[in-house]
């Protein structure tokens, strides 16, 4: 209690020390502040937030974290119309009894304890809401409603209207809502450890030699209770190393489940048979120790980000609906050619059409990596997957969703395709290797013994399986690899799995996307060419681009600032694909595109022109700004990796790219999706290994044929096309020590590998002379075990920490 | 001496009831999400204010 108020209390203080820190969600104000009960806001949307949660006594959202909100003065407003169409609706519904409805809604907005607070507390701001319950993890809301009380969409607006806007998407439609979670696993974990801590107790007798003294009634009595114990784990917690044993042989491919499956085969047939000839007390203590600590690496190196999608296509990426020119709307699965769609501003084109009316300023940035947006007219062709930017456009649709230019890219082979397999190269290669060596030596064993002494051969040759199991080398990757993974995500850069940090250790290409991977996708650097400008003409030039939705205008005028009040722009007007134009103190001034300027600017750079009184002045010229510590973080590439960039934007800044590059003949402009996956390829046939950089659809196929794949993301809110790992921006900087730590810890497998053999010399130089008993083997495989995942642990952690990676989640 | 095998079958009873618990919680879906529990519950004990306004 007394922690809460204090809280409360510096919560306070904090903001009458920096009046000009929005309340909710800590952005500065700006001039804009919108003061509500004494206190700043950012914009209205962040008012109205704390009004909903206060009036409902919800208070305490504010105490829990600080700063908890977010800022809503980006969003723009949108029309949940569509829910209302119930087939639309109840797709996206789970469960449905009566009028009682459970609905999931994925929320990437939750990002703290507030958060789920708040989210928790849904039935106080509405009678219809029965219940809410949040998946912190994979930042998902369950909510159970009444429909005749609230409707979905009613619903959804609510959410939408504090600040946590659901991303309802095209595959939602097509998803079912099973959870993802991994139960079979912790049952075969619990079921192993019970049995493994129980056989342990009975075996003590067997430990302390007490068997010699007490009758052979409790021998057998605590064999057949080590047997009844060990049959759930041979039946049930190992089935999985079985199966893939099976599956690896099938294919060929003699994987590291191959050795294990054998040891455990011979640890429970040889028990099985001492415990029912009573002829000793057999090793099931070891074999439920090594089916528990073989799952327990397994579920190690399941712990995966579950808010995180690297499996994501286009369905992803497009809403679930359209609206009609009608105002209806309409599932996108439902259009077909021939309809006429309304687009708006910020809209994504859902399929290929032509257009009919409005002033298209279409932004392919995400889908082809051209960076400026692209001006279209009437009669022209738009392509699915680009953003609208500016007014309201009319399309008649030429093609259906699946059939569009885009969306036929998920057709191609490499999307299909999976040959990058989840397991293990290096165990694979290990386990085969592993294998022949103990069939080798388990043979040798055989042959030996029953030359000599063939009472004993049998003893010896299933001694030989049973020790050489490779539950340590089996060990060595999981938990090396898996602490690998935790590490580079409590560092902003997420992996697939442990098997791409493989793969990244030995790329040698690197291939480098431009627009939104080495560039700031919407930003760039504004420099000024021409007479220079007064403060006046400053002002007049901000104040007209601010009645212009064009990103171009938009971005000049973020760049020259918020203009004084009193400038008053008269006779605005805007001439589509030409420019603005506006009189402001009694001076005619045009911003545009006018083709007849007094310097030629580079052609390749984007420009504006300024024309005062009819008089040119000058232009503003648009550099791509590229990414902080790009330079740097390509420096820190070890030489050999030779470079690439592929862009799908016409040639720019040269120069520069270049120098960076370390060629100009890497340098590769105007590729098309298709003509990136084909470049991939043709280095992968060149026997290298590429590591592929990029960020939007049309890298899709580049990332996916590539041996890894990272995509750039500036918040891990976003789509993000399928990939091996997602990097969040502000890691960019780390790439470097990315691929190094990956290389390191790979040398550190094969070091715990040496490890573990160590311990099977040891463990076999016993069963080669037919001496192995269960209690050398009892304390031999823990042991090996233990030591693998200690090292594993430490030389993980040190090379993270000489690496500069933090150790511990500061992100969250 | 012979107490001792009744004794141990119980205490293997006992040991089973608790797998069956684990059984139980598993499948009631109490592993299924490790994180959010923990942030709930320094939640609901906070003494709760009425609507203010």
């Amino acid at each position: 209690m007394d922690q809460v108020n204090s809280g409360a209390l510096s919560e306070e203080t904090l903001v009458m020390e920096q009046p000009d820190i929005c309340y909710h969600c800590g952005e500065p104000c700006g001039h804009e502040a919108v003061v509500t009960d004494d206190r700043d806001f950012c914009c209205q949307g962040c008012s109205t937030v704390y009004q909903i949660i206060t009036r409902n006594g919800l208070d305490d959202f504010y105490t829990l974290a600080e700063k908890p909100g977010f800022s809503l003065s980006q969003t723009s407003k949108l029309d949940y119309s569509w829910l209302d169409d119930p087939e639309t609706r109840d797709q996206l519904i789970a469960f449905r009894q009566g009028t009682t409805v459970r609905v999931l809604f994925e929320l990437p907005q939750i990002h703290c304890a507030s958060c789920v607070w708040l989210l928790e507390k849904l039935y106080r701001l509405n009678d219809g809401i029965r219940q809410s319950r949040v998946n912190f993890n994979r930042r998902e809301l369950s909510v159970v409603f009444e429909e005749d009380q609230i409707s979905f969409r009613e619903l959804v607006e609510l959410l939408d209207h504090i600040g946590y806007r659901p991303a309802i998407r095209l595959a939602d439609l097509d998803r079912d809502h099973a959870p993802a979670v991994n139960r079979r696993l912790i049952y075969q974990l619990g079921v192993a450890g019970f049995a493994f801590g129980n056989i342990m107790l009975f075996s003590f007798p067997e430990y302390l030699g007490l068997n010699s003294i007490r009758e052979s009634l409790f021998s057998r009595y605590f064999g057949y209770l080590n047997l009844a114990l060990a049959l759930p784990v041979f039946l049930f917690s190992a089935t999985d190393y079985f199966r893939s044993a099976i599956a690896g042989i099938r294919i060929r491919e003699i994987n590291m489940d191959v050795p294990i499956s054998l040891g455990i085969l011979a640890l429970f047939i040889r028990s099985t048979v001492e415990v029912w000839t009573a002829t000793g007390a057999g090793y099931f203590d070891s074999l439920a120790g090594l089916v528990f600590f073989l799952l327990i690496g397994k579920w190690f190196q399941q712990k995966s980000f579950d808010r995180l999608s690297f499996e994501r296509d286009y369905k992803s990426y497009f809403p679930v609906s359209a609206t009609l020119e009608d105002g209806t709307t309409r599932s996108l699965n439902q259009l077909v050619p021939g309809d006429r769609i309304l687009v708006r501003n910020q809209e994504l084109i859902p399929a290929d059409g032509v257009l009919l009316e409005g002033d298209a300023m279409i932004d392919y940035s995400f889908v082809s990596g051209e960076s400026a947006p692209v001006a279209i007219q009437p009669g022209e062709k738009v392509y699915a997957g680009g953003r609208q930017t500016g007014g309201r456009l009319l399309l008649h649709l030429s093609h259906t969703v699946k059939q569009s230019y885009l969306t036929q890219l998920w057709n191609e082979q490499s999307f299909h395709s999976d040959e990058k397999g989840r397991a293990s190269r290096i165990a694979r290669v290990m386990g085969g290797h592993f294998t022949w060596i103990i069939l080798s030596l388990a043979f040798g064993t055989l042959a030996y013994w029953l030359a000599v002494d063939p009472d004993k051969a049998i003893h010896a040759f299933s001694s030989v399986l049973i020790i050489a199991c490779p539950c340590a080398l089996a060990l060595a990757v999981p938990f090396i690899m898996g602490n690998g993974v935790r590490i580079l995500g409590n560092n902003g850069a997420y992996v697939r799995g442990p098997q791409v940090i493989e793969s990244l250790a030995t790329t040698d290409v690197l291939v480098l996307d431009k627009t939104g991977t080495i560039t700031y996708a919407d930003q760039s650097d504004i420099q000024w060419q021409g007479e220079p400008l007064s403060g006046d003409q400053k002002n007049a030039i901000a104040a007209i681009c601010r009645q212009s939705i064009h990103p171009l205008s938009q971005s000049l005028s973020a760049h020259l600032g918020i203009p004084p009040r009193s400038i008053t722009v008269h006779d605005f007007h805007e001439i589509p694909g030409q420019g603005l134009h506006a009189t402001v103190q009694d001076q005619d001034y045009a911003i545009g595109r006018f083709g007849d300027t007094g310097v030629a600017p580079e052609t390749d750079i984007t420009s504006v022109e300024v024309h005062v009184n009819h008089t040119y002045v000058g232009s503003f010229l648009f550099q791509p700004r590229y990414r902080q510590g790009l330079v740097d973080a390509l420096a820190n590439m070890p030489d050999h990796m030779t470079r690439h960039l592929v862009s799908g934007d016409r040639p720019v800044d040269q120069a520069f790219l270049s120098d960076l590059i370390g060629s100009s003949d890497h340098l590769h402009f105007r590729q098309l999706p298709a003509d990136k996956l084909k470049f991939v390829q043709e280095q992968q046939s060149n026997k290298h290994r590429v590591l592929m950089i990029g960020d939007g659809l049309n890298d899709a196929g580049a990332l996916k044929q590539s041996d890894v794949g990272v995509v750039i993301t500036e918040s891990l809110n976003n789509f993000t096309p399928a990939s091996d790992m997602i990097l969040s921006a502000r890691s960019f900087i780390l790439l470097p020590a990315v691929r190094k730590l990956a290389q390191r810890l790979v040398s550190h497998v094969y070091l715990a590998y040496g490890l573990a053999f160590l311990y099977n010399v040891v463990g076999l130089s016993f069963a080669i002379r037919g001496d192995l008993s269960p209690i050398i083997a009892a304390i031999l495989m823990p042991l090996s075990s233990l030591s693998v995942v200690i090292y594993a642990w430490i030389a993980s952690h040190l090379e993270s920490k000489r690496l500069g990676f933090s150790i511990h989640d500061h992100d969250q | 001496m012979e107490v001792l095998i009744l004794l141990i079958a119980l205490s293997l009873l006992i040991a089973l009831g608790f797998l069956g618990a684990f059984i139980w919680a598993t499948r009631s879906g109490q592993y299924d999400d490790d994180e959010t529990p923990a942030m709930r519950m320094l939640h609901e004990n906070h003494p709760q204010k009425a609507k203010t306004e």
